[in-house]
C-alpha cells in the first residue's frame, strides 16, 4: 500500500493536531510547558521499524504505555521513555517522599494513568478529524527493551507493512523528554487512504 | 490589494488557508518552511502572516525571536496546532498579533482578519 506525498502530509499533519491536544493536557498535568518536535511519517516494515527505534536510541532501559484502538484502522499509540526518564518524571508528579519498595508499583501506576489521559486525546482527535469511532484497550504498561515493547502489541506482530508516526518532546523545567508513537496496521490504510482522499475533497480539516 | 504570507510545513494547510482567505482577494505568498519565510518577510512588504509553529529546520518560535530581534514589525498571526497556553503566552510575548488553534475556524479567520484590516 503506497501513500502519496500529499496522504502522507494530511496525516501528518492529523498527528499534528492530535499530539498538540496530548501535549496541552501533559502540560495541564505536569504544569510545565511542553516543546514538540516536528513529527516523522514513514511506512516500514517490522524489521526496518525496529532498526529505525533502536537508530533513535530507543533500544533497552525503556517505560512504555501502549492504547491500543481498532475500527476502521486498528493499530497502537505510545507514550515512551527511558526508565530514566520515566523515573524522573514520577518522582516530579509523586514529590520525594515515596517509599521506594514500592515506586515500580507508582510508576507503573503514575505512567499508565498518564498515557491513558494523553493517548486518548490524542486518538480521539485523530478520530474526530477522521470522522470515525475508534475502540481503546485498557492501556498497556510495558517495560523492557525495544523487542519486548513491540512484541507485547499484537497490533504490530506478523504485519507486512505498518504506517509509523514519531514525535519526539521535551517537559520543560523537568527536562524529560519522550516520545509518542503512532502505528497503524497497513492492511487498514485503504480505508484510511479512503477518508483522507474525502477530507481531501471536501476542503479538508476547515470544513 | 493586501499581500500575505502563509508559512507551513504542510502543503496541505497551506492549501486550505488559501482556501479559506480566498474571499479576501489577498495577494498570497507561501512559505514552507521558517529559513524561507524570514528571507520572503525580509525582503516583501506583508501586511499580515500567518504563521504555523511546528516546522523543521527555523520553527516558528525562532522565526518570532529572530523578527523581534531585528524590530521587525510584521503583523503576524500563529496558527498552531500546540495550543497550550504557556505556547500562545510565548507567541504573545513575542509579538504575535494573534493565536489560532489548528484547524481554525472560518469565523476565527475572519475575525482576526477583520482586526488586521
Amino acid at each position: 500500500m503506497k501513500f502519496s506525498q500529499e496522504q502522507l502530509d494530511v496525516v501528518q499533519e492529523m498527528i499534528n493536531i492530535g499530539v498538540g491536544q496530548a501535549a496541552n493536557l501533559l502540560n495541564s498535568i505536569s504544569g510545565k510547558h511542553v516543546q514538540l518536535f516536528v513529527p516523522n511519517v514513514k511506512v516500514l516494515n517490522l524489521e526496518q521499524l525496529t532498526h529505525e527505534l533502536i537508530d533513535l536510541g530507543f533500544e533497552q532501559g525503556l517505560s512504555c504505555v501502549s492504547l491500543l484502538f481498532s475500527g476502521m484502522i486498528i493499530g497502537s499509540s505510545k507514550l515512551i521513555f527511558s526508565t530514566e526518564q520515566a523515573s524522573k518524571l514520577v518522582r516530579a508528579f509523586t514529590n520525594s517522599a515515596l517509599d521506594e519498595s514500592d515506586f515500580d508499583e507508582i510508576q507503573a501506576e503514575t505512567l499508565s494513568e498518564i498515557g491513558n489521559i494523553v493517548l486518548n486525546s490524542l486518538m480521539g482527535s485523530f478520530a474526530n478529524l477522521l470522522k470515525t469511532t475508534l475502540n481503546y484497550s485498557i492501556p498497556l504498561y510495558v517495560t523492557g527493551n525495544i523487542d519486548q515493547i513491540l512484541s507485547s502489541d499484537v497490533h504490530i506482530q506478523n504485519k507486512g507493512l505498518i504506517l509509523y508516526a514519531r514525535t519526539h518532546f521535551q517537559i520543560e523545567y523537568l527536562e524529560v523528554k519522550g516520545d509518542f508513537i503512532l502505528f497503524i496496521d497497513i492492511d487498514t490504510t485503504p480505508l484510511l487512504i479512503e477518508s483522507i482522499n474525502k477530507f481531501i475533497e471536501k476542503g479538508g480539516f476547515f470544513n | 490589494m493586501k499581500k500575505v504570507l502563509i508559512v507551513d510545513d504542510s502543503m496541505i494547510s497551506r492549501r486550505m488557508i488559501r482556501q479559506l482567505i480566498s474571499k479576501w482577494n489577498f495577494e498570497v505568498d507561501e512559505a514552507k518552511n521558517g529559513s524561507e519565510a524570514l528571507d520572503k518577510i525580509r525582503s516583501n512588504q506583508y501586511d499580515f502572516v500567518f504563521l504555523d509553529l511546528l516546522m523543521p529546520d527555523i520553527n516558528g518560535i525562532e522565526v518570532l525571536e529572530k523578527l523581534r530581534k531585528e524590530h521587525n514589525e510584521t503583523r503576524i498571526v500563529v496558527i498552531s496546532a500546540d495550543i497550550q497556553e504557556t505556547t500562545k503566552t510565548r507567541c504573545k510575548e513575542l509579538g504575535a498579533f494573534s493565536f489560532l488553534n489548528k484547524p481554525p475556524k472560518e469565523s476565527e479567520l475572519d475575525n482576526v482578519i477583520q482586526q488586521l484590516m
